[in-house]
């Protein structure tokens, strides 16, 4: 029943199949016995044969081992998980990956053994079920056999799931604490409509154990009413804005709100403030729902200028809550920084962990791969930042923006991966950008960027002319470098997979890291 | 008698539930609205009518976007609350622009899945039967007995997302015929409506469609002939003086043509090797 919730079945429209239905494919019965084991063995074992192949032809194994693994046992992912503990899921539209990166790093330093993350991203079930392979293989390695771990060497997973896979994935891992970062308008072309992403995860979390914690952002009003419906333990986190990452001063870059409106009378509800979309200080006129206080709240302590020398831009943010105060410095700037902050200390709060210790934990951390992530490139400073919709788009250009940069790449591509639909880039200012001195556009889509920045948002006139459109997203990080003087930053707002061949010209280059698997 | 055309004219754009609809970038048709009207010394003034709104302002041009079923059932009731207002003014001339959730909300009826029926405001002779499969994709359409004739583009491109079926009325004419994409339902070959405007010149334009995109900055034709007709209710006009639209004609062009040439690549695979590829091709991004 689970696997027919990502509704692709029922909305496939034209094309016949669609991403999730391969779960659909891989529902059967689980047996017992030696049967069993010999699947399991079996699995294992086409799963690391898919791996080598692929390393070999030189591509990531990030989905295809796992794919592999549960075509042949269809039980894998909960017996692989079975020996985890604690095991963290972080779902949400936006700050996954940061979010996962940083939990996972408050679990290392407090347990002191790294659990097992898609730090890679791959964030649907068969990617979960590839990292969880992975962890196995290091585990059997290590200890001179292929079982699973003993009890007392047990390591923790802190995944994150995509959207439609989550109550496939919640049901068979048995999250201790399940992390809801935020729900915003995104790839409508592929989730269909918000309500729908809400009434499934409605009925997840009602079928969850009565021990699963759940961490929430406070300003969110859909995840409220899930969190309030569900009669879980919840941790709420929030970001209140401050004078240094003000609302005000760039208010034409907190996109268009989506409608959100009380569940209760149906009326949109009212904001006190805004930080980005509809995340803010929410309440309804007639009294049926308001934010409730957070109990841990980030707020930005200003972004430090950037240390050329120093690869990470770092921005200090202080915590409240029930434990008082801390501060601490992250490499992750902006509203989105602080907001995947706080959901860490809050997962680590529900983890039971001192909220001082995991604060101390986030000292230094850094960014993610394309979250604001920089790069030296002939002799300019270049920022990558991966966009995904309107929410993503405003936090990344305005973090971006902070730092006064010399030029801008804007990058859209229009791949599935991507989503097909770019009729977002209306519901998100781009006067801001279009003053940015050099601006550079590319991707499939850069000819509607083109029109989007020419009619800009009213707060000024738009530019009638941008130079630098060119599709190929290698040539025009060339040209648009050349055009900004050396020792200057550009930024790269790039789709999914407009940033992944960016940064893999830049890779080849030997400019930033691989892509961690 | 003035001493330039421009002078003193205006143009009064009202859009409708923005706080409810407007998840799908429409709030880009009023910007271009607003953008190419200015552009010709027209004045214009920009009303957003919101939920629980006492009146429906009076404008030249109605604008209502897409949403979600749940904003809709609202939007159905606002609608109907307001619509003898509405009517009035389209009556009167008023031109309108509506959208998905927006298009069949001005129609007759939409008929959900368990056989209830929302009432829409009966603005346009049509009715819309909800499905459980969604239509979902890049759409390329050529319009239909096009009233302006002062542009040769006959294609209109968009990206359809609607659950709904929607058929006309035998008396009401398609804005289109679908070339790629699904349209009003995916059968008949039609889509969106269109209502032409009257003797009068373009005054009682009302264009209804599942386009989204949005429509209009890539179809400066369809946005064009939308100022033409709210500026017509005040009386005969002088031609629109010709913009320089080669950024809105190279994202038209560009994209009918990537369409198109994915379409026939598609095409040339048999329907029951796609259903092997297309599941394959997604799992892996591309």
């Amino acid at each position: 029943v689970w696997f027919s919730l990502g509704g692709y079945n029922e909305r496939s429209g034209r094309r016949a199949l669609a991403p999730g239905d391969a779960e659909a494919l891989l529902v059967s019965t689980s047996s017992e016995g030696p049967a069993r084991r010999v699947r399991r063995a079996a699995a294992v074992g086409l799963a690391d044969a898919t791996r080598t192949a692929l390393a070999a032809a030189g591509r990531s194994a990030t989905a295809l081992p796992g794919l592999v693994a549960e075509r042949v046992d269809p039980g894998i992912l909960e017996d692989l998980a079975d020996g985890l503990t604690p095991v963290v899921l972080v779902t949400g539209t936006n700050g996954k990956t940061t979010t996962v990166r940083l939990i996972a790093r408050i679990v290392a330093s407090t347990s002191g053994r790294a659990p097992v993350s898609n730090a890679s991203g791959a964030n649907l079930r068969q990617g979960v079920i590839t990292a969880l392979l992975r962890q196995r293989r290091a585990i059997g390695r290590r200890d001179g056999r292929n079982g699973p771990a003993t009890t007392n060497d047990r390591p923790g997973a802190v995944l994150e799931v995509d959207e439609l896979a989550l109550p496939s994935v919640a049901r068979d891992v048995h999250p201790d604490v399940l992390v809801m970062t935020n729900l915003f308008r995104d790839q409508l072309d592929r989730y269909g409509e918000m309500d729908r992403i809400v009434e499934t995860w409605r009925a997840m979390l009602r079928s969850l154990p009565r021990t699963t914690r759940l961490v929430i952002c406070a300003e969110d009003a859909r995840l409220d009413d899930l969190a309030s419906g569900s009669g879980l333990t919840t941790i709420r986190f929030g970001s209140e804005p401050s004078s240094a990452d003000g609302v005000d001063d760039m208010a034409s870059m907190v996109a268009a709100a989506d409608p959100v409106s009380c569940r209760v009378c149906g009326e949109p509800l009212q904001f006190t403030w805004r930080t980005v979309a509809h995340l803010g200080d929410f309440s309804c006129s007639a009294g049926h729902v308001r934010r409730a206080t957070p109990d841990i709240l980030a707020v930005a302590d200003g972004t430090a200028p950037r240390d050329p020398d120093d690869d990470a831009a770092s921005a200090r943010f202080r915590f409240h809550g029930g434990f008082g105060d801390a501060d601490a410095g992250v490499g992750l700037a902006g509203v989105a920084g602080a907001y995947d902050s706080a959901a860490a200390i809050a997962a680590a709060m529900a983890l039971g962990l001192d909220p001082r210790r995991a604060i101390q934990a986030l000292d230094g951390a850094s960014a993610a791969f394309g979250r604001l992530e920089h790069a030296e490139v002939d002799g300019r400073h270049v920022v990558l930042a991966l966009v995904k919709n309107p929410a993503s788009m405003a936090a990344s250009a305005r973090a971006a923006l902070h730092g006064a940069p010399d030029g801008v790449l804007l990058a859209l591509n229009d791949q599935p991966a991507d989503g097909r639909d770019v009729s977002w880039i209306w519901d998100v200012g781009f006067d801001e950008l279009g003053r940015v001195p050099v601006v550079g556009l590319t991707g499939t889509r850069a000819d509607d960027l083109a029109v989007r920045l020419k009619y800009g948002d009213g707060s000024g006139v738009g530019r009638p002319a941008v130079a630098g459109v060119n599709a190929d997203p290698g040539s025009a990080l060339t040209d648009t470098l050349r055009r900004v003087r050396p020792g200057g930053t550009l930024v790269v707002l790039a789709t999914y997979t407009a940033l992944l061949a960016i940064r893999a010209i830049l890779e080849h280059r030997g400019l930033v890291p691989p892509i961690p698997s | 008698v003035s001493a330039s055309p421009a002078r003193g004219r205006r143009l009064r754009l009202a859009h409708l539930f923005p706080d409810l609809l407007g998840v799908y970038g429409d709030a880009g048709n009023v910007r271009t609205l607003v953008v190419r009207a200015e552009a010709r010394g027209i004045e214009v003034g920009v009303a957003e009518v919101c939920a629980g709104a006492r009146s429906m302002p009076a404008a030249d041009v109605f604008l209502i976007g897409g949403g979600q079923d749940r904003e809709q059932v609202v939007v159905a009731s606002e609608l109907r609350r307001l619509a003898a207002q509405l009517r009035t003014q389209i009556e009167d001339g008023a031109a309108v622009l509506a959208i998905c959730a927006g298009y069949q909300m001005l129609g007759r009826t939409y008929r959900l899945a368990d056989g209830s029926s929302v009432e829409g405001a009966g603005l346009l002779a049509l009715e819309t039967v909800a499905s459980p499969d969604r239509l979902v994709g890049p759409a390329v359409a050529r319009l239909d007995g096009w009233p302006d004739e002062q542009t040769a583009e006959r294609t209109v491109v968009g990206f359809e997302n609607h659950s709904g079926r929607t058929t006309l009325d035998p008396s009401a004419r398609p804005l289109a015929t679908v070339e790629i994409g699904a349209g009003n339902n995916g059968t008949d070959g039609t889509e969106g409506v269109l209502a032409p405007p009257g003797a009068d010149g373009m005054a009682g334009l009302r264009v209804g469609t599942y386009l989204h995109g949005p429509l209009l900055p890539r179809n400066p034709h369809l946005a064009d002939a939308l100022i033409a007709a709210g500026l017509a209710r005040g009386g005969p006009q002088e031609p629109l003086a010709p913009l320089d639209d080669t950024a809105e004609w190279q994202a038209h062009r560009h994209h009918v043509e990537r369409l198109r040439a994915a379409h026939a690549a598609r095409e040339r695979v048999p329907a029951r090797l796609r259903r092997i590829i297309d599941p394959a091709r997604n799992l892996i991004g591309f």
